[in-house]
């Protein structure tokens, strides 16, 4: 038996990525594998010996639901936080220990490793949340918990374990340099400690509301297919930009790691044209949900515009005579997909240039109904133009501002033109905030307040949804002088922050 | 056709060169050394070689393939041991071999054949189980060897591989380069040991600010060398001490008619210009100095004469 077992191993083992093979055996090996593990069991005991106790003494209903949710509170720390930030600190390493490269000259290729990063991760995680399990199926028994309820919650931990995991990868990845990496793991630590509270209080919402069979009850319906096709469109474009980025981020420099991420963008682009076409033709969306998916769509651009702008497209001859080769037929069309950064400075301002020419054709072709006024000017697609405009044009100012400055300085290193971006895209949100806070409020002028206000984003075009007069004023003032301030300030702190010249050379 | 022939190589970072027109080839079986100061080129065109980095111009070629155009295809059968160790914390040394055999495509039995045969080429066969984050630095170079044996690669790039090594590792390592060398691989070695080199290469290249400066069998360089000496009048001296002295660069930069010096710690090279008296008066000016001399010799025949022969000393 032992032998079958024995032999049983080595053929699964034999089959695994290699990754997922070396880093279970690290982790099993590991001190802080069996310290997590031991902690999660003493918990788990702990908690289920108190709630038997109490079961006795306490009559209450939803019971289970209380002692599930400090269940949940665990699981999501271990599945949310912990299991991405250990793939984070584990690439991290391995950049500094320059043993990615030695990995990257095996046959394995980039898709490899990245996957088998995420894989070894979450089954650490699952390995963490398993032993949690039959606590939480004990809940169970103590009342107030449906069966889909756990099924639903234990689902979403595990899917946004696999999407933080490849979001910390990609971050990871991204950043060369080892001080401005622990900066930003430490927020990156501070965003996913925020998201387990935050899954807390979902996860309450779920069982609370029984979501689960909510929504198994309502299926046939158009706004629960519209709300789920929504949430599996934001995951799984915000999954497969995240993988794509960390695959080109591992590849070589003369690989072709532009043109995935700019098939998934644009893919995503289909996909968030043909959402908010049929929100829009079936008209029984709210106001608050399209902000919602267009502040997403366009904080995924502004991630991806800072990647494609920074392409240094240094590809093997070989692959750009191929390339160059299969375009030639429709080179115009395609061009914009091959490496480069002003290619993707091209591909960048495409779409952010025909989503509102193609949002103005949809109303042309649907005439505003008048029993949708009621749901808001967005509805009858009078603003939604003016809406995803201004959205493009931000996106455009603080990429493309110091994209320019980059170019303007010969900045030529995709972390140094990463770094400005970052700065540029820092300085708007933030000074805005700061000049308001620094300065009395109530006794701005109000203009001048919709100046500072305007020159961030976020509040230009939430308050789009609230009061279109204020959205018509900023469209009128803040654009010109967010780009003039943020290009100016970009243009001082690049010339002072990066230094000119070339890379460092090695050897 | 030699096995590995770069032509005409260049890497350039914005206006600054890297490397810059280098060209030189080898074959099969032979071990070619790559000399240079810091910061000279060397691993950048190792790194480009090891397809790791782009070429900015020229070609690089592996049995007639491009490394440029078929970078996937040279990986193959190449093996490039870099400057660092790269091991993994909470891993034996057996596991080492085995995860980067898997990623090299190897299974089953073929991959647990080629991990014994490493492990008892280089030594590792009774540190199998011990964690490779424990490993002297001399036994972690060999386990760096042993990963990119487990290829069975025709090209082995070797960068600085006796960095940080002690007299007896640098020897057994050397040992098992002519090994290598004898079963047919060709090796590129860089190394800034040159004594050592000397005796283990049969040709070599010298790099300065990104270009070639002397390139031949060891016997051309050497008489490149006297012809260089003789024209500028110049002799080698090398100097050991037995113990660091921390004043010795700036004693023997203010020497009479020393024109270079390089090294430190306890072996320094000097460029002096002079005959056999006033070799007499440097020793002396030097014991007058109090510094702890222990050797003191004007060598005309290794690789390091050769090197400072050809070479100023000037970095980019």
């Amino acid at each position: 038996m032992t032998a079958l077992l024995d032999r049983f191993g080595a053929w699964l083992v034999d089959r695994l990525n290699p990754i997922v093979v070396k880093e279970i055996r690290q982790g099993m090996k590991g001190r802080l594998f069996h310290a997590w593990f031991l902690i999660v069991l003493c918990i788990g005991s702990i908690v289920t010996l108190v709630s038997s106790h109490l079961i006795d003494e306490l009559d209450d209903v939803s019971f289970g639901r209380d002692v599930f949710l400090w269940f949940v509170f665990f699981s999501n720390f271990l599945a949310l936080a912990l299991a991405p930030m250990t793939a984070y600190l584990t690439i991290s390493a391995e950049r500094d220990d320059r043993t990615l490269e030695l990995v990257d000259i095996t046959r394995l290729r980039p898709s490899d490793v990245v996957r088998g990063k995420i894989f070894s991760t979450l089954t650490q995680a699952l390995l963490y949340i398993s032993a949690l399990v039959p606590f939480m199926v004990f809940c169970y028994f103590l009342r107030g918990l449906d069966i889909p309820s756990i099924l639903l919650v234990l689902a979403i931990q595990v899917l946004s374990s696999a999407l933080f995991t490849t979001i910390a990868i990609a971050v990871a990845t991204s950043i060369a340099s080892r001080p401005v990496r622990l900066i930003v793991g430490a927020l990156l630590a501070l965003g996913f400690l925020t998201t387990c509270f935050l899954g807390l209080g979902a996860a309450f919402e779920i069982i609370r509301e029984g979501v689960a069979a909510e929504i198994i009850r309502t299926l046939g319906e158009t706004e629960t297919r519209q709300v789920l096709a929504g949430i599996l469109f934001v995951y799984t474009s915000t999954l497969a930009l995240a993988y794509a980025v960390a695959v080109g981020n591992t590849s070589f420099e003369s690989a072709n790691r532009a043109t995935p991420v700019r098939i998934v963008l644009f893919a995503q682009w289909l996909g968030f044209l043909a959402l908010m076409t049929w929100v829009h033709l079936d008209g029984s969306h709210s106001p608050g949900t399209l902000v919602t998916f267009v502040l997403l769509f366009f904080a995924l651009w502004f991630v991806a515009g800072f990647w494609l702008v920074s392409d240094p497209g240094r590809i093997s001859r070989r692959t750009w005579r191929h390339l160059e080769s299969r375009a030639r037929e429709t080179r115009f069309l395609l061009s914009a997909f091959l490496p480069g950064a002003e290619r993707g400075v091209v591909f960048f301002l495409l779409p952010l240039i025909a989503t509102p020419l193609l949002a103005l054709g949809l109303r042309a072709w649907v005439p505003p109904d008048p029993a949708r006024v009621s749901f808001g000017r967005f509805a009858t697609g009078e603003l939604f133009p003016v809406f995803l405009g201004l959205g493009a044009a931000y996106a455009a100012v603080y990429v493309l501002g110091p994209w320019l400055v980059c170019r303007l300085l010969r900045i030529h290193a995709a972390a140094k033109v990463r770094v400005a971006i970052v700065l540029g895209l820092l300085l708007g949100l933030t000074l805005p905030l700061l000049t308001l806070l620094a300065a009395e409020p109530q006794s701005l002028d109000f203009d001048l307040r919709l100046l500072v206000w305007g020159s961030n984003p976020v509040y230009a075009l939430a308050s789009m949804a609230e009061e279109d007069r204020i959205a018509w004023t900023l469209v009128r003032i803040a654009l010109p002088t967010a780009g003039v301030l943020v290009v100016a300030a970009i243009a001082v702190a690049a010339r002072r922050l990066l230094p000119r010249g070339p890379e460092e050379p090695r050897g | 056709m030699a096995l590995v022939e770069i032509d005409n190589l260049s890497k350039r970072f914005g206006d600054f060169y890297a490397v810059r027109d280098v060209t030189f080839s080898f074959d099969r079986g032979s071990i070619y050394g790559f000399i240079g100061p810091n910061g000279a080129g060397k691993t950048t065109t190792m790194r480009i070689l090891a397809t790791l980095e782009t070429a900015s111009s020229g070609d690089l070629r592996l049995d007639g393939v491009s490394v440029l155009d078929y970078p996937d295809r040279v990986r193959e059968r190449i093996g490039f041991l870099p400057d660092y160790y790269g091991t993994y914390a909470n891993t034996s040394v057996r596991d080492y071999l085995d995860f980067f055999g898997r990623a090299y495509g190897l299974r089953g039995a073929e991959l647990a054949r080629r991990i014994d045969g490493v492990m008892e080429f280089t030594g590792l066969d009774a540190l199998a189980e011990k964690a490779t984050a424990a490993l002297s630095k001399g036994m972690k170079q060999r386990l760096a060897l042993g990963r990119v044996l487990l290829n069975d690669p025709d090209l082995l790039i070797l960068d600085e591989p006796a960095a940080g090594l002690d007299p007896r590792a640098r020897v057994e390592f050397r040992e098992l380069v002519k090994v290598l060398a004898e079963r047919g691989k060709a090796i590129l070695i860089s190394s800034h040991i040159l004594t050592e080199l000397s005796e283990l290469v049969h040709g070599c290249a010298i790099i300065e600010r990104g270009r070639i400066v002397r390139q031949g069998t060891v016997a051309e360089l050497r008489a490149a060398a006297r012809e260089s000496r003789a024209e500028h009048e110049t002799t080698a001296v090398r100097i050991e001490l037995w113990r660091d002295e921390p004043a010795t660069e700036r004693v023997l930069t203010e020497q009479a008619n020393v024109s270079r010096v390089v090294g430190g710690g306890r072996h320094y090279g000097l460029a002096f210009a002079g005959d056999a008296e006033g070799l007499a008066r440097l020793l002396r000016s030097l014991v007058a100095a109090e510094l702890p001399l222990i050797g003191f010799s004007s060598d005309e025949g290794n690789l390091e004469d050769v090197f400072m022969a050809v070479t100023r000393g000037e970095v980019q």
